[in-house]
């Protein structure tokens, strides 16, 4: 896994030189498959949802881009928004897969400069990724769990209160 | 695809609930989300149509426990049933680390039981998975029915390969949880690291 996008303190950084910490504006980053990396929060179930959505919504309008463009090698942006307040979703790309890079704002005065700080912000962490990819190390993979037992699962499921 | 956090030591997996409409997918979920505490699972959310069923999925995220220090997250989802809405099955397959097959134990929905299975090996294979390898079970659901197929006949026209299977009544809790902690083991214990 990219080691970049899982780094909450370097994102962090990101945050504030492109958005100043306005609060008014919230970042998310989401795996292809909708898990949620970023923020990193104790209670982040709440987020979740973001991410299944956006990952979602992405999904579905690509392949809805697929069946009615020519010229279906276009770099794409998602956008839900009204004249101060929106989501937009940028796509994240690293040699493993696509992943999604969620903007929340919310009663913003200049939006067109939020997105371009966005689509910056886009850039510099794409660059990132790869570059910190590519010098990955060729790695084997084993099982991480060799033989879980009944007990270990009805433990695990007793948090839910099962 | 499972993401593992091992600076974090987080696990999340998603597991998706496939089968015929009308079978009971949605139901497995929503008693899931009925009957776990609070704290730990997230809002359920269902993209319905107006008549409540599945337009694109339905998500539930759960927080399980730990697991040998692994934080482990699931993530609950069901593709839309009807057969109209192939399109929308194949993007909730992204991703997916581990199956149930809700089939509906009705001898009138043998036929879109079998039309739902092949369809899932299909979708599977056109985005690169090899659907035996895939870690799923099946869950024979609707049993207190009257008008039920034999498990074993459900057991031979549908799970050939004799994966894990449950009868269930998805809709009084019956075989929900069995069914998840089930696929749940499949999937923990086929999780690879990189080392």
């Amino acid at each position: 896994m990219n080691s970049i996008l899982l780094n909450s303190k370097y994102i962090d950084s990101l945050k504030e030189k492109y958005f100043s910490n306005n609060k008014s504006v919230k970042l998310f980053i989401a795996l292809s498959d909708g898990t949620i990396v970023y923020p990193k929060e104790s209670n982040s179930l709440k987020n979740s949802n973001i991410g299944a959505l956006a990952a979602g919504v992405w999904l579905a309008s690509s392949e809805l881009s697929k069946n009615s463009f020519s010229n279906t090698n276009i770099s794409c942006r998602y956008s839900f928004d009204s004249s101060d307040s929106g989501i937009q979703i940028l796509p994240l790309h690293t040699l493993e897969r696509t992943n999604f890079l969620i903007l929340v704002f919310e009663n913003i005065t200049n939006p067109g400069w939020l997105k371009n700080q966005f689509r910056l912000l886009q850039q510099n962490l794409s660059e990132q990724s790869i570059l910190n990819q590519s010098t990955k190390k060729e790695s084997k993979s084993e099982l991480l769990f060799n033989n879980i037992t009944d007990d270990e699962i009805n433990g695990l499921f007793s948090n839910l209160g099962i | 695809m499972s993401f593992i956090n091992f600076q974090s030591k987080e696990i999340n997996c998603k597991i998706v609930y496939y089968g015929p409409g009308l079978g009971g997918k949605t139901t497995n979920i929503q008693y899931i989300y009925q009957k776990t505490s609070g704290d730990n699972k997230g809002k359920i959310i269902s993209l319905n149509t107006e008549n409540e069923r599945t337009l694109f999925f339905d998500f539930l995220p759960l927080d399980l426990g730990e697991i040998r220090g692994f934080k482990t997250r699931f993530h609950l989802y069901t593709v839309p049933g009807q057969v109209f809405y192939e399109a929308s099955r194949k993007l909730v397959l992204r991703g997916v680390d581990g199956l149930v097959f809700v089939a509906d134990s009705q001898v009138e929905r043998l036929d879109a039981n079998i039309e739902s299975l092949e369809g899932m090996y299909k979708n599977l294979a056109e985005q690169g998975y090899s659907p035996e390898k895939i870690p799923m079970i099946f869950q024979w659901n609707k049993r207190d029915l009257p008008n039920v197929i034999p498990v074993l006949e459900l057991e031979k026209r549908l799970n050939k390969k004799g994966a894990p299977s449950f009868e269930s009544v998805a809709k009084d809790g019956v075989g929900v949880f069995e069914s998840l902690k089930a696929i749940s083991k499949i999937v923990l214990m086929n999780l690879r690291s990189s080392v």
